[in-house]
This record gives structure tokens, sequence and C-alpha cells, in this order.
């Protein structure tokens, strides 16, 4: 009788031990009703800790990163119509506009058309290309209005995260449906905007609510330098893109909630790109047009097991192509992600999870450029895991944590952080971290060939600038060592960080041996040049961050940011121009905003960009410097009605025309120049 | 046995991350709940707390706490006396309540709501920044993730309100000048 009871008991033991998850949930949540809320005594309700079904999220002031938040009101206040413009008010983070579509983003340091030490998300669903392991902006073409805020990280976001969020981390989330119910319709008209408008309906489906959008806008092309030489390209980067997508927001339960979404785009784009071949004229520049379509859906399961214990499950099938003179490429991904959080005891918060990858890819070859093979697919498999102790109850935290990836082409990396928060009082926080992050290859550095540029050669062979990849290519590396101050009253707040990042391994190019080449004919002499790990260095800079409500309708805030890099060859083989890198960013940057209410509903909201300059490279790759250069952005706006909203902004204000970025390496004929830009929008709900 | 039990202590450890304890409840949930019970806590003066006339729970502006508040004092009394509750974005409606929850979202108004009330004995709570120097009397603050409350006794005091020692004992911070 006994051992059959100890049988039953250890086979239910076991039971419980392999299938916790099952057990979640215990009693139908309908039986729990806030009719027991009335019966809970005042003593018990001082006890009771409350949770929100979505992810629980961190006040600031717990934060041990340099975080910045792009709220709502930013968004329709600065009257930026695209995500990378809304950036540009994030300190510490480096943003230029090549031409019309395209966007050199980065944060301290590394920019460029192929910056790759940036994170970007989408509402969890990442957005790199592994071509390039970089964003393709003018693909991310989401409607501002249905975003909740944009949260930026700057430095390696890498613990929670994964591999590629070395300078930092974007991530852009949407609104949930249930805030954006009803219609809206926004459109405007002008100088360089052209014409856009969106449409938005959400409304309710039974439990759930929904919501559905269309967008399309047309941008006219940036102006050129009237030394062009070549045939007058005015109208040669004009941007036209359109999307629609929905969003639906289930909450089946007190302790679930569940997401559907999903975007498709069309876009397409002109630009000059350089084109070269065998015979002379050996470089000429050639009207482009990219075009890209893509799409994607995401599901995302929350659940709150208890005060204690909550988890996500995200699953996300993503659709990327892009065609153009000098690069085609078509990504499909599939993603996987769980995460789990769980307070254990009074002192650890723990996080957890696991993401599983796969990602397919088919770049098939151009003139310019060959990726051998043309298509491959790779699986990806990481997993994370973080405790914040708490040392000292609400004063002192320690957060010790890594991420552990393997890739099953170029292996694996191993990223440990660990971070430091100390909330010296309600209005003062300090913090510290160190961690580590990598960069894994992208198939640029692995398997590209590139022809770059040609030239005339010896006895009438003309000679051809190659970059080969390099198969093997490791990760870059980063170990960040910052530091960061918050001060926060009722009226101010600033926050301060200082940061010293030592990089390895990171890329740079050196020379091969030249051969003789027979196809295509003519023959000609390949200079190849490869890329290879061997370029090491330091970055090191400071951001602050301010804002003050000086009095209930007028706000001011701003932020400046310096940073330094020194990057030197590691080893002793020739490399060329190792240093590059240092100049591609500016050590300068600062910005002030106001945002002023009027009466009679107006509002008056003006921007100040300060940008330094970029010094010239020599070199293989050699540009001239990019001067510095002053932005005014302001924006009147009118709410006649709730409901109602006009604007009429203007972009540039003081400076007809100014270069931000100069991008050679991308093939992008330089020269295109931002223009003053003004435009008047309507927007209307109902 | 106690190898059992003890492995029984164990496993269940091990899922109590993933067992449901106590049904997780929201934070609006939690604050009426304590609405509910500052209205059991507090005296009204002798014309406002007539016998079997109902008390008044006032919820103004549109706030998730009114529909939590809702279901939790249907068919509830306090001192035999039945709960009403009374939602509304009217300001001259809130004298007719006895306690009266004024939403953040509201707050521009709270001037208007105040000299509407008058002095009236109307137990005023809210959840906003410095809702007790503006001249609430009861507000609402979170605590990291457990709600608590800071009372403005004085305030109650002038209207003929009177405040249970229990109520305040529990309070994180009483003004009483």
């Amino acid at each position: 009788m006994r051992s059959i009871r100890c049988c039953l008991c250890r086979g239910v033991l076991g039971l419980v031990w392999l299938l916790p998850l099952a057990l979640a949930g215990g009693d139908p949540p309908q039986s729990r009703r806030p009719r027991d809320l009335a019966e809970i005594s005042l003593e018990e309700l001082m006890n009771v800790e409350v949770t929100s079904v979505s992810k629980k999220e961190q006040p600031l002031n717990r934060v041990p990163a340099a975080v910045y938040v792009i709220t709502r009101e930013d968004i329709r206040r600065s009257g930026v119509t695209t995500i990378p413009e809304a950036l540009r008010m994030v300190p510490g983070l480096q943003v230029a506009r090549i031409d019309s579509s395209k966007w050199a983003i980065s944060a301290r340091g590394f920019n460029g058309r192929w910056s790759n030490k940036l994170l970007v998300m989408i509402d969890g669903r990442r957005v790199l290309s592994p071509v390039f392991s970089g964003v393709y902006w003018d693909m991310q073409d989401v409607f501002l209005e249905d975003v909740e805020r944009i949260e930026v990280i700057r430095g390696p976001g890498a613990t929670l995260w994964g591999a590629g969020a070395v300078n930092g981390v974007i991530n852009v989330i949407t609104r949930h449906a249930k805030d954006t119910q009803g219609g809206l319709v926004a459109g405007g008209y002008g100088t360089q905007e052209d014409r856009f408008g969106g449409l938005r309906y959400g409304g309710k489906a039974g439990e759930a609510w929904y919501r559905v959008y269309f967008k399309y806008f047309l941008r006219d092309p940036f102006s050129r330098p009237s030394s062009d030489s070549d045939a007058d390209h005015s109208d040669a980067d004009h941007w036209a893109a359109r999307r629609t997508g929905f969003r639906m927001d289930w909450e089946p339960s007190e302790r679930d909630q569940i997401t559907v979404q999903g975007d498709a785009y069309h876009s397409h784009a002109g630009q000059i790109v350089s084109d070269f071949s065998l015979a002379p004229p050996y470089n000429r520049t050639l009207e482009d047009r990219a075009e890209a379509h893509g799409g994607n859906l995401l599901a995302r399961w929350r659940r709150v097991f208890s005060s204690r214990s909550q988890m996500a499950l995200q699953v996300y099938y993503d659709r990327a192509s892009r065609a153009e003179a000098v690069n085609a490429e078509t990504i499909t991904t599939w993603d996987v992600d769980f995460q789990h959080r769980y307070r254990l005891g009074a002192r650890h918060d723990l996080q957890w999870g696991v993401e599983g990858r796969f990602m397919s890819d088919y770049l098939p070859a151009r003139p310019m450029r060959i990726f051998t093979p043309e298509r491959e697919h790779w699986p990806l498999f990481s997993g994370f895991f973080q405790d914040e102790v708490s040392l000292v109850e609400g004063r002192l935290y320690l957060t010790l944590g890594t991420k552990l990836e393997r890739n099953f082409h170029t292996g694996g990396d191993v990223q440990p952080g660990a971070q430091l928060l100390w909330n010296l009082n309600r209005n003062n926080t300090l913090w510290a971290s160190v961690s580590r992050a990598a960069r894994p290859p992208s198939r640029m550095n692995r398997d590209i060939r590139l022809n770059l540029t040609a030239m005339p050669g010896f006895g009438g062979m003309p000679n051809v600038v190659s970059a080969f990849g390099n198969e093997d290519f490791r990760s870059e590396s980063l170990r960040a060592h910052e530091l960061g101050y918050r001060f926060q009253t009722k009226r101010f707040s600033a926050d301060l960080t200082a940061f010293y990042n030592v990089y390895n391994r990171l890329e740079s190019t050196r020379a091969l041996t030249p051969f003789v080449e027979q196809t295509p004919e003519p023959v000609h002499l390949v200079l190849p040049i490869t890329f290879g790990n061997d370029v090491k260095g330091k970055g090191y800079g400071a951001e602050l961050a301010a804002a003050w409500n000086v009095a209930d309708r007028w706000k001011l805030s701003g932020n400046y940011s310096w940073l330094r890099l020194r990057l030197r060859a590691a080893g002793t083989a020739p490399l060329l121009e190792p240093g590059r890198g240092e100049k591609d960013s500016p050590e300068h940057q600062a910005h002030l905003r106001s945002y002023l209410d009027l009466p009679k509903h107006l509002s008056f909201d003006a921007a100040l960009y300060r940008v330094g300059s970029l010094p010239a490279p020599g070199g293989l790759l050699a540009r001239p410097v990019v001067p510095a250069y002053t932005r005014v952005d302001t924006r009147l706006g009118w709410r006649p009605t709730p409901k109602l909203e006009l604007s009429l902004a203007v972009e540039n204000l003081l400076d007809a025309r100014h270069a931000e970025f100069l991008a050679i390496e991308s093939l992008i004929v330089p020269g295109n120049q931002g223009r003053r830009n003004l435009y008047g929008k309507v927007t209307w709900r109902w | 046995m106690a190898l059992v039990s003890r492995l029984a202590a164990i496993s269940l450890l091990a899922c109590a991350g993933f067992a449901a304890d106590a049904p997780p409840l929201q934070e609006h949930q939690v604050k009426a709940a304590f609405v509910y019970n500052f209205a059991r806590f507090v005296d009204w003066p002798p014309e406002r707390a007539e016998a079997r006339q109902p008390v008044v729970i006032g919820v103004f502006g549109k706030d998730p706490l009114g529909t939590a508040l809702e279901q939790i004092v249907q068919g509830k009394t306090i001192n035999q006396r039945p709960l009403i509750l009374l939602r509304s974005t009217h300001v001259p409606d809130v004298r007719a309540c006895h306690v009266l929850f004024v939403s953040p979202a509201e707050r521009k108004r709270l001037p208007e709501i105040l000299a509407a009330l008058n002095g009236s004995a109307t137990l005023i709570v809210s959840e906003m920044d410095d809702f007790l120097r503006l001249g609430g009397m009861i507000n609402l603050v979170m605590d990291d993730n457990k709600v608590r409350f800071e009372i403005n006794e004085a305030a109650a005091r002038r209207t003929g309100l009177r405040i249970s020692s229990k109520l305040l004992g529990l309070a994180i911070r009483v003004v009483r000048e």
C-alpha cells in the first residue's frame, strides 16, 4: 500500500518537474474576478504586488545604460516624416543623410552607408540585412502616427539582444491596437516632401482590437551641385513608397496578451551610382533605380503567471527584397524567441531566453559584384541569461548576464556583461557598466567580390580594383566601459554618460598580389584588396542630455555629444588606411529643441542641430572634407478641435543646401545635398 | 516518505516560477479596492450621513479604475447605506458625491472641481503629482509595484470629515496642518 502511494507520489512529482508550464494557470481566471477585491483587507492590500500584462517596464532611473526615448510627442512636434529623421535628436547617435532615400546612421562612431554596429528592431523584429549587418532605412517606412515610442540605447545591449548590438540598439515600438481606435487620415504637400498621405482605421472585432493602415509618399529628388559634368541628373534621386499593414491585440484573459501584426511594402528610389567598364571612359555615373519590396508577419504571446513570473513567446517571418544596379538581395527570415522573467526571493530578478533563427538569402550576381555562393541559408541559436541582484533594496543593484550565440557558419560568440546601479536618492542615480559585444561577419565580409573602380594601366591593359571577402573573417569585438549619472527633479532632468570602448579585430583592408584575369574581355589586371580583422582601437567620449520644463507651456531640451576614435593596425602586415574609420563620425554634435504651447490651441516648436565636420580620409576611397553644418527646423501646429490638427513645418530653415555625408564606399555618387523643405500637413481623426 | 516530501518541496519551488500562486492584479483594480476601503474608514458629518441614504462614490473622468470600482461596489453597503457609483465628466455632478475619485487625466479641471465642492464633506481622492498640495485629500502613489497612499488630514478635517486612525496609520505620509 505504502509503496504504491510512494510510486504514485514520485510519478506525479516527476510530471510536475517536467511540465511546469502545463500546470501554470491553475484555476480558470473567471473564479477570481474582482468580487474578491472587496474582500481583501486594507492591510493585505498594502502587500499586493501589482502586475501589468504587458512586459514590466523599468522606470528610467533603474536602467544601467545610456537610454534615450523618443516619445510620440517628440515625433509629432518635430515634424519628422521618417524614422531616420526622428533619430537625429538622440545624443550620441550620428544621423547623416546621403541622398533622398539613404542615411548613414550609427552610434559612437563608425558611420557609413554600410554601418554595421547598430541593432535595429521594429517591435522586436530585427531589420538588419545579413549582407552587410546594417539597415536599409528606406525599407523601414513605418507609419509614424502608429509609433508609441522609439527606444535608443547607446552602448552594447548585447546581453539581452544578441550579437550585432555593438554600439547601440534602436527599437521602434508601435502602439497597442486599443490606443489607435477610430479613423485617422493624415496627408500633406511640400516643396520636397511633394505629396504624402496615410490612412488608418482601428476597431474592435469581438474581444480583440485591430487596426489597418495604408500609407504612400512621393519625395522630390535632392538637388545636385551644378558642377556635375555629366548630363543633368536633376530628377535622379526621387523616392516613392507605399506600405500597408495591420495589428491586432487580444487579451483572452487577465494574464494573456496576444499580438499579431504584419506589413507589406513596395518602394522605389532613384540614385546616381558609379559604374565602370574595362574600356575608356573607365568610370562614369549612371542613373539607377533601387526597387525594394517585402513583408513580414509577427505573432507575440505574453503571459503573466504570477506577480513573480512572466514569459513572452514571439514568432515572425520576414521577407525583404531589393534590386539595384550594384546589388540585389532577397532575404527570408524565420525567427522564434522565448523569454522568461522570474523574481527569485526578494533579491533576484532573473531573465533568460532562447532564440532560434533561420535565414536564407539569394544574392544574384551583378556586373559590379558577385557573392560566392549566391544562395545561402543558415540557422542561428542563441541564449541569454541575466540576474539583477538588489544588494541594497531600492538603492544598489548589480546585474550580471551573458549571451551565447552559435552561428553555424561563423562559430560562436560569448558576450558577458556586468552593470551596477546606485540610487543615491530619489533624484540622483549613478551607474556603471562593463560588457563585451561582438559583431559577427556579414556576407560582404566573407563572400563578396566587389569591383570598385577601373583605370588604364601599363601596355593598354586596364586595371580593376576589386574587394574580395575573406572566409576567415572573424567577429569584430568590443569591450565597453561606461559610466552614467542621472539627475531628476520635477522640472529638470539631466543624463550624463561617458564611455571608453576597446575595439579588437575590426574590419581592415589590405592589398593582395595583383593577378591577370581573362574574363570578361578585355584581359585586365586585378588589384585585389581583401578584408581582415587587423585593426584595433579605442573610442571614448561623453553624451549629455537635459530637459527643462521652463513653464507649464514651454519645454526645452537639448544634448551634446563628444566622440574620439583612435584606430591603428594590429600586427605588422601593411594595411590600407587603418585609421579610416576615425573620420566617419564628427567629434562634436549639439542639439537644442523647444516646445512652446501658445494660446488659441497653437504650438510652436523648433529644433537646432549643430554637427561637426568629417575630416577627409586619403587613400583608396578618398573623399573631401564634409564641412560642419547647422540646421534649424521649425513647426507651427494648430489644433482647432481635438480631432483636427494642421501644421506647417520648415526643415533646414537657415541653410538651403548642405551635404551631410559622402558615401564613397557605397558607390553612390557624392554631391547630393539637402534642400530647404517646407511642407504642410493635416491630420484628422474621427 | 521524508525524501519524497523533500522532493515535493524542491519541485514545487522549481515550478513556482510557472505556477500561479495568486491571481495577478492590475494596478487599477488594486487602486479601486483602496478607494472602496477609504469609504469604509471615513466618517461623514451628520448632515451627509443619514441612515439608509446611499453613499455615492463618484469617478470624474474616463478611467479604468471606474470599471473595477463598479464591480467592487455592486450590492455592497457601508453602515447599512447602499453604495452607488457615479461616473461623470460634468463638474456640477461632483456635489452629489461622498467620495470623489478624480482621474489624473482631469488634472486641468481640478480647480473647477474644488470650487464646485466649495468645502462640502466629500473625500477627494486621486493619483496625480502634488495632489495634496493642489487641494486633494488622499493621493494614491506607486512604490515600486505596490500601491501606497498619502493623506492630507487637515484638508479632510476642515470639511467635517473624520478619517479613522487605522487609515492614517497605513498612509506613507500624513499632512496635519
